[in-house]
């Protein structure tokens, strides 16, 4: 438990009870801590992050459904992938509408799909049968009857 | 007019047929195991169901010809423009916008972490010398 002082009270705005919190150290050895009221009780979930890009250098970060930010390799990346696209060096698919696509990702799951049936028919499976060899006798009544 | 989407082949299409084929290998691998296998499988259809959504999610823009309503790209305080992207679970795709939203190009497939800094191995085998290669006749000219 911690008393805040008036003016930071001030700061934060309204008193709540909950508070969110970052401590930095920096590499000289000075720290920081960072204190947010609980920002879900305003409406807003939008998480803070906080970031050590070097020693003594921190990103503080208000995440949004809005803009992404990359990071430096990410950003060169696409801007190569981008200048390539204006001189018509991308190693392209055909165009597709939106029934190719969904034709070629059906084409692309089906692997997939059956290794997923057969993995849940599997896994499934396994629990029900050492539960019948358990039980012995008794788990080949019910065919029995079923015959008679 | 209807939207059409080009796919980047060494950095989009390679990667998200990798990653389906990465999960039928869970898919097989957790049904081998003798302890885990049910956690091991959900892991891998949550993977999976993620991957189909981004899939379907890239059919309905594709239909309603929206990738342009997408979320942008931020390079520092700078705006990488038409660039958008889409994220479902792990995987995030990135796509080239054209301004009217007709065109679209899937630029780059990823599984997080996004930050290509941390998988530059994966660039690296994208981007090995292949035979044949527009690029590799242009530099012997």
């Amino acid at each position: 438990m911690a008393i805040l002082k008036r003016v930071l009270l001030d700061r934060l705005g309204e008193i709540q009870n909950k508070f969110s919190g970052a401590a930095l150290e920096f590499a000289s050895g000075q720290a920081l801590l960072l204190l947010s009221p609980d920002s879900s009780s305003r409406g807003n979930n939008f998480p803070i992050r906080v970031r050590q890009l070097a020693g003594n250098r921190f990103e503080i970060e208000l995440d949004s459904d809005e803009e992404q930010v990359v990071d430096e390799v990410t950003a060169a990346f696409l801007r190569l992938k981008r200048d390539q696209f204006q001189r018509g060096l991308l190693e392209l698919s055909p165009p597709q509408s939106a029934d190719a696509w969904c034709e070629a990702a059906n084409a692309a799951t089906r692997d997939a799909d059956a290794a997923l049936d057969s993995a849940l028919q599997r896994v499934t499976a396994k629990p029900r049968k050492k539960a019948v060899r358990k039980r012995g006798e008794t788990a080949e009544r019910p065919p029995r009857s079923n015959d008679a | 007019m209807a939207t059409v989407l080009y796919d980047d082949e060494p950095s989009f299409r390679t990667p998200r047929l990798q990653a389906i084929e990465q999960c039928r290998q869970a898919f097989i691998g957790a049904s081998r195991c003798v302890r885990g296998a049910e956690q091991r499988l959900r892991a891998a259809i949550d993977d999976y169901a993620a991957l189909e959504a981004l899939g379907k999610e890239v059919e309905r823009r594709l239909r309603e010809s929206s990738f342009h309503e997408l979320p942008g790209m931020v390079d520092g305080r700078e705006r990488l423009h038409g660039l958008h992207y889409l994220e479902q679970g792990p995987w995030r795709g990135v796509f080239l916008v054209s301004a009217d939203g007709t065109q679209v190009v899937g630029l780059l497939f990823s599984r997080q972490p996004h930050a290509l800094d941390v998988r530059l191995d994966e660039i690296a085998n994208a981007y090995r010398r292949r035979p044949g290669r527009a690029d590799d006749d242009a530099s012997t000219r």
